[in-house]
């Protein structure tokens, strides 16, 4: 088994003020809340999912909203296989903001990254700015997984990560066969197909 | 070490003394080969004061000036068995009396049994220039025994061998040699008459005798200078390179209060001056400072003996502190020449008197901000100030453009130039303590550091790859810690992080991270907190440098600063990274000196 073969990195991208860091924030504490918390785990949180009778390791990254550090943003999704984009049901830029993350995320990491479209503050559906029908058509050209979540009253939490390592997972599978993981990495040239067997009378 | 400072004349007396009785008792060993005279191109055996190993040999050889010079091919440490002469090292002959007791010319060179086809081709260059007693360039025609013979070089590339040409015949310049013995260029008297008067004054001239010392440099020379250029012009507060990177940022920071001092509207040119100044700060501690201290003060002690048009006071601090300002003042890379390049372009005009001495002061202000110890003695200081003087009023050969300015009231302007130079002089020593202090505080305040920063001193502490993730771990999370109890967000995190890593100071964070980066073997690791850690390093590195680049532009005063102080500073943006690139790449500009 390779190291990656259970752990799934995943990267939190949404504007400054989305509320990226509260998601994170209350998935954490829905959690572990009746255990220490490590004063890292609102940036940086590791959890165990029961995801097809397996059991799989999340790392989830949480990104620097500011300008200056997205602009770096490449550093954060090296070797990302999934990621949640986070924008606010109530702000239509930080929507437009997801569509242009969309596309680095296709051009750099390639079309075998897992993406979620987060519309986060659904409990503010009054004032809502980014049309229902916009997001979710935008959603499925670009192959991705729509949901709506509310990190002040922790809905839909659960089921966007719950959701986005299944895909994950299957997405692994199915690039593995899962007979034999690493037969890529132990592919021989020019030899014969059965090696010879190590001689057995060699003891002195 | 006293031949080391005798005159040549003397060495080689006692070159012929010591060979003559060295002769008396190696003779048994050496069958019995005759006494000769030194002269150039001769053998000299020099014999180790103990009983093994054999004698080093130096090659005694003479400049187209007529001064003696030796090549030393010596045996480093015993090592008989594979006799061989690791080490060739080129030297005055009065070092080499004083490094070996016992020394015995071997041959005579005008009995040279060798050919010069044989010898090296840098031999067979100092034969040719020693018969042609003068520097031959490539393509350069001379007459041998009534023949005409071009000199060239045998190839594109340089250090190509250089080969003669003779009507259709071409010789290897051994060759040469062997079959020419004298080369001589009489017939080309008519050509050019200056040239040969330059030439016989050339050789008429005395050997160049040694500047007197001091005390401290008859000692140990090499020594001596050393120290006497550490104490003189590393700045004191200043001695190792993260001194130095702290002393930097300071005058980032400085650059930054000054352009928010309040400037004298009334003055434009007052003002502007000021601003060039503030301006210039960002161009960087290159000072002299930053090149090896002895070879400061080597090239200054050369320079005051090859250049006889300026001859300072024959104390090496003068003329060591002469130097250096003339070479800071020179070089535009630097913040005084970058001040003085401003206020020449800006400040004279036929009214300005009164503005020089405004000039002068600014120009001194910078030259001793970034070179304190010119401050230190007074003999420096003066010499400071005439370099200032000969730059700006143009003294020396350099730029005479603005000499008459000060014709008629030169005395006066003088005086308030020293002025200048004691008000500066005085806000120094009152700027000192402070920098001093905040030096210090920096450094003692180990005990009531914060948590993330002596974690992050633990990085370049660390070994290996987990180690330096374990550090980045903890300053993360002792970073974290401090920003709140229940945990911070990313948002907050990168910028305090920003934040921690310009206040540490590391060395060489890049590398730290790289190294972290490139040998985790544990890809795991690399998923999990490390590899968060990590990564934030990384971005937080990459937006230090980039934030470095465009705050930059804040402190360019666009309609203000004139065009070539902005194009020196947009050369030089203040981030730590491209300034250690720059210094890497950078070439010195250095006179045209030669050294012995």
């Amino acid at each position: 088994m390779g190291p990656r073969d259970n752990g799934f990195k995943v990267v939190l991208l949404g504007e400054g003020r989305v509320g990226k860091t509260s998601i994170l924030l209350r998935y954490v504490k829905g959690e572990f809340s009746d255990r220490q918390v490590s004063t890292l785990q609102a940036s940086y949180l590791d959890r165990r999912l029961a995801v097809q009778d397996q059991s799989i390791q999340l790392s989830i990254w949480d990104t620097a909203g500011q300008e200056r550090f997205h602009a770096l943003g490449p550093i954060y999704y090296r070797d990302a296989d999934g990621a949640l984009l986070v924008y606010d049901i109530t702000d239509y830029s930080s929507f437009n903001k997801v569509t242009k993350w969309v596309r680095e995320l296709r051009q750099i990491v390639g079309a075998e990254i897992c993406i979620t479209i987060a519309g986060n503050k659904i409990d503010l559906e009054k004032h809502r700015a980014v049309p229902e029908d916009e997001a979710l058509d935008y959603a499925r050209s670009v192959n991705a997984t729509h949901v709506y979540t509310s990190a002040k009253q922790n809905k839909g939490l659960d089921h966007a990560f719950l959701d986005l390592a299944d895909r994950m997972c299957k997405r692994r599978q199915a690039q593995r066969p899962p007979s034999n993981p690493s037969r890529k990495h132990l592919l021989l040239v020019d030899e014969p197909a059965a090696p010879p067997k190590p001689k057995q009378n060699n003891c002195c | 070490m006293r031949w080391a400072h005798a005159s040549e004349s003397e060495c080689l007396a006692e070159v012929s003394r010591r060979s003559r009785v060295t002769s008396a008792w190696r003779a048994s060993f050496r069958r019995g080969i005759p006494f000769a005279e030194p002269a150039a191109g001769c053998w000299i055996q020099c014999f180790q004061n103990r009983l093994t190993g054999f004698a080093d040999w130096a090659e005694l050889r003479q400049r187209f000036d007529g001064s003696y010079f030796v090549v030393l091919h010596a045996q480093q440490g015993v090592d008989v068995a594979l006799r061989r002469f690791s080490m060739t090292e080129v030297m005055d002959l009065g070092e080499l009396l004083d490094r070996y007791e016992e020394v015995r010319v071997n041959n005579n060179p005008n009995e040279r049994t060798s050919k010069w086809a044989d010898a090296t081709t840098l031999a067979c260059g100092n034969e040719l220039e020693r018969r042609a007693r003068r520097p031959v360039q490539p393509g350069e025609t001379v007459m041998c025994g009534g023949v005409e013979c071009v000199l060239e070089r045998g190839g594109d590339y340089e250090d190509a061998p250089w080969v003669a040409k003779i009507g259709a015949e071409t010789l290897s310049l051994g060759e040469f040699l062997d079959k020419y013995p004298t080369v001589n260029d009489d017939d080309d008297d008519d050509d050019d008459p200056a040239a040969d008067i330059a030439l016989e004054r050339r050789l008429l001239r005395p050997p160049p005798k040694r500047a007197p010392f001091d005390d401290a440099f008859s000692v140990d020379r090499q020594r001596g200078l050393e120290r006497a250029a550490q104490d003189l012009f590393v700045p004191v507060i200043a001695r190792s390179r993260r001194e130095r990177t702290a002393l930097d940022l300071e005058a980032s920071a400085a650059a930054r209060a000054a352009d928010k001092d309040d400037i004298e509207e009334d003055d434009e040119l007052w003002g502007a001056a000021r601003k060039a100044a503030a301006g210039a700060l960002r161009c960087y501690f290159t000072g002299i400072a930053f090149r090896r201290p002895a070879d400061v003060l080597y090239d200054a002690l050369i320079a005051e003996r090859s250049y006889k048009h300026w001859i300072p006071d024959p104390n090496p601090v003068v003329a060591v502190a002469a130097y250096v300002s003339r070479s800071a003042l020179a070089d535009a890379s630097t913040a005084p020449g970058a001040v003085l390049a401003v206020v020449n372009d800006h400040f004279f005009r036929p009214d300005a008197v009164g503005r020089a001495c405004a000039a002068a002061r600014v120009v001194l202000d910078s030259l001793l901000r970034y070179h304190p110890a010119l401050g230190s003695r007074r003999e420096a200081t003066i010499a400071a100030l005439e370099a200032v003087d000969a730059a700006l009023f143009g003294d020396d050969d350099a730029g005479s453009s603005t000499k008459w300015i000060m014709d008629d009231s030169d005395r006066a302007a003088r005086e308030l130039r020293y002025q200048a130079v004691l008000d500066s002089l005085r806000d120094r020593v009152e700027d000192l303590p402070d920098r001093a202090a905040l030096l210090e505080k920096s450094r003692s305040s180990g005990g009531e550091k914060r948590p993330s920063l002596a974690a992050l001193d633990k990085l370049p502490l660390a070994r290996t790859a987990r180690g330096k993730l374990r550090a980045l771990v903890a300053t993360l999370e002792a970073l974290a810690a401090e920003l709140g109890e229940t945990g911070v967000a990313s948002d907050d995190l990168m910028p305090a992080l920003c934040d921690t890593l310009l206040q540490a100071n590391l060395q060489h964070p890049a590398a730290e991270i790289a190294f972290a980066k490139r040998f985790c073997r544990d890809e795991k690791l690399l998923l999990g907190a490390d590899g968060y850690a990590l990564t934030s390093f990384e971005i937080a590195l990459a937006a230090l440098r980039e934030t470095c680049d465009q705050e930059d532009d804040l402190f360019v005063v666009a309609q203000d600063l004139p065009e070539r102080a902005r194009a020196v500073s947009e050369e030089t943006p203040v981030s730590l990274h491209s300034r250690q690139q720059q210094l890497a790449s950078h070439v010195w500009p250095r006179r045209s000196i030669t050294r012995p």
